[in-house]
């Protein structure tokens, strides 16, 4: 059974190593489970999806404790990405994958599912599919990985505990969807800089 | 982080060699399905995704397209063969160790252009049988539990090794998928080619499992029959002199002490003239019948 305790002591170090990264989001007035996101530069910028931003004010709750009201900078609906900013400097920040991942690779899922602690779902990438709304498509990452309500906004890691995309929604048979690291990033590049940051999309 | 890395690479890797014969069958209006190139012409897919005999376009993984021509499908067991117009597919690999619970599995398919897709389980039965409809079964079952998304009918499940280990047919049943094992599927593949049908042998009796009446010694150990206790008119056992009440033991020197014994002892003798062995009374007799054949359904 080495194998079997390799696989766990790896996964808990990976888990733990990615943690200080994650933050849990909720909405200030209203219900919900809230969700998960992601300290995308130490700079204080956060990622989750705009589902779970929606448009009231927001708490953001890193796993030291801190808690912050968060500045809403940005949300596309299209791509469920929301992009916030915390009042402090020198955060924890993620590691984003570079490229795209291989179909079969190992993924790990970490958020809030349900309300829960935070929980950790294993599977594979599934395929990269093009999801077209209203002629627009965009790409998107499938997962065998088991995501629940309160997964929104949390990362879906590789084996070497880098972001591979943001988990976005579950559909029925157990698939699980996720938003790119590169279309992250690419959001993060275009509405993140402090000089051309517009208000919030009402979209 | 070796352990996660290594199994990450060896899934990925498995899934890029298994896409290599895993393709995109056209056959029906809703959504694509799978299939898996068993040799360089066939492929093997599953039948209910075939919903029409023709035009059938099977998409390589390069997005070559090739016509395909109906060569045989089976409603039982769920699986459909389609010839190639030409060799364009790179056929898989079967695997060489029989299947073990517990053991990992990718389920592989290809139901759209945009790629290979999978999931990953472990084999969750092996060798179960699965009864399609009262007295028709499919034997060398498997299951898993590897995720079974839309358009994964009639894809491969591969080992880590990208070996073929069986084909996903029905899709999800009872949360787990039903997969036929690959030396069954390839049996039924080189029937399907050879023929077009895998005909079934009917007699037109209703029985229920009786047991034989006291005294009547069959010479082996064989305690219960088959009762008939209704005979359809002009069927082959009609025609064979079957009377209700007789209590059929054996065809074919096959013994039947419950229904599925027989079903099976009369699966590949349609057309033939067979000899049923049935308690009368208190008498053992000898007919001779020529079974019918069932014409396949669909589930």
């Amino acid at each position: 059974m080495n194998l079997a305790q390799a696989f766990a002591e790896e996964l808990q170090r990976l888990v733990s190593l990615v943690r200080p990264g994650l933050v849990q989001v909720r909405r200030v007035r209203g219900s919900g489970f809230g969700g998960a996101g992601l300290i995308w530069r130490p700079s204080g910028l956060v990622v989750t999806n705009a589902h779970v931003a929606g448009r009231g004010p927001l708490e953001v709750a890193l796993s030291d404790g801190r808690r912050f009201a968060a500045k809403s900078l940005a949300a596309s609906r299209e791509m469920d990405l929301a992009l916030l900013e915390l009042p402090a400097r020198d955060l924890p920040a993620v590691r984003a994958a570079g490229g795209k991942p291989r179909v079969g690779e190992l993924v790990f899922a970490l958020g809030y599912p349900l309300g829960d602690p935070e929980a950790l779902s294993t599977g594979i990438v599934s395929g990269l599919l093009r999801y077209g709304e209203n002629g627009r498509t965009r790409e998107l990452i499938r997962t065998d990985a088991l995501l629940l309500p309160g997964n929104s906004g949390g990362p879906l890691l590789n084996a070497s505990g880098e972001v591979v995309g943001i988990n976005t929604l579950a559909a029925f048979g157990g698939q699980g969807w996720a938003v790119p690291a590169w279309a992250v990033e690419l959001f993060v590049a275009a509405y993140g800089s402090a000089d051309r940051a517009p208000a919030a999309e009402s979209a | 982080m070796d352990t996660l890395k290594s199994l990450s690479e060896g899934l990925a890797e498995a899934v890029r060699k298994g896409a290599a014969s895993t393709v995109l069958v056209e056959a029906r209006e809703s959504y694509g399905a799978s299939g898996y190139a068993y040799r360089a012409d066939r492929v093997l897919t599953s039948n209910h995704v075939v919903e029409r005999e023709g035009p059938i376009t099977v998409r390589m993984p390069d997005g070559d397209a090739v016509e395909a021509a109906l060569a045989g499908r089976d409603p039982a067991s769920d699986l459909a063969v389609l010839r190639l117009q030409r060799p364009a597919a790179s056929p898989g690999e079967q695997a060489q160790l029989e299947p073990q619970v517990g053991q990992l599995v990718l389920a592989l398919a290809r139901p759209t252009e945009e790629g290979i897709q999978a999931t990953l389980g472990v084999v969750s039965i092996v060798g179960g049988r699965y009864q399609v409809w009262p007295g028709s079964f499919v034997e060398q079952v498997m299951r898993t539990d590897a995720a079974a998304f839309p358009g994964f009918a009639g894809g491969p499940l591969v080992d880590p090794d990208w070996r073929f280990v069986g084909l996903n047919t029905f899709g999800l049943r009872f949360g787990s998928s039903l997969v036929i094992s690959a030396p069954r599927a390839l049996a039924i593949a080189e029937q399907l080619d050879r023929q077009g049908n895998l005909p079934r042998g009917y007699l037109g009796i209703r029985s229920q499992e009786s047991e034989l009446p006291r005294g009547i010694s069959l010479g082996r150990k064989q305690e219960t029959g088959l009762m008939v206790i209704g005979v359809e008119k002009g069927s082959p056992a009609e025609q064979g002199g079957l009377l209700v009440g007789d209590i059929v033991v054996a065809v074919a020197q096959s013994p039947c002490a419950e229904a599925r014994e027989l079903v099976q002892a009369l699966a590949d003798k349609a057309g033939q003239t067979v000899t049923l062995e049935v308690v009368r009374g208190a008498h053992p007799v000898r007919l001779e019948v020529k079974p019918g054949q069932l014409a396949p359904r669909r589930p």
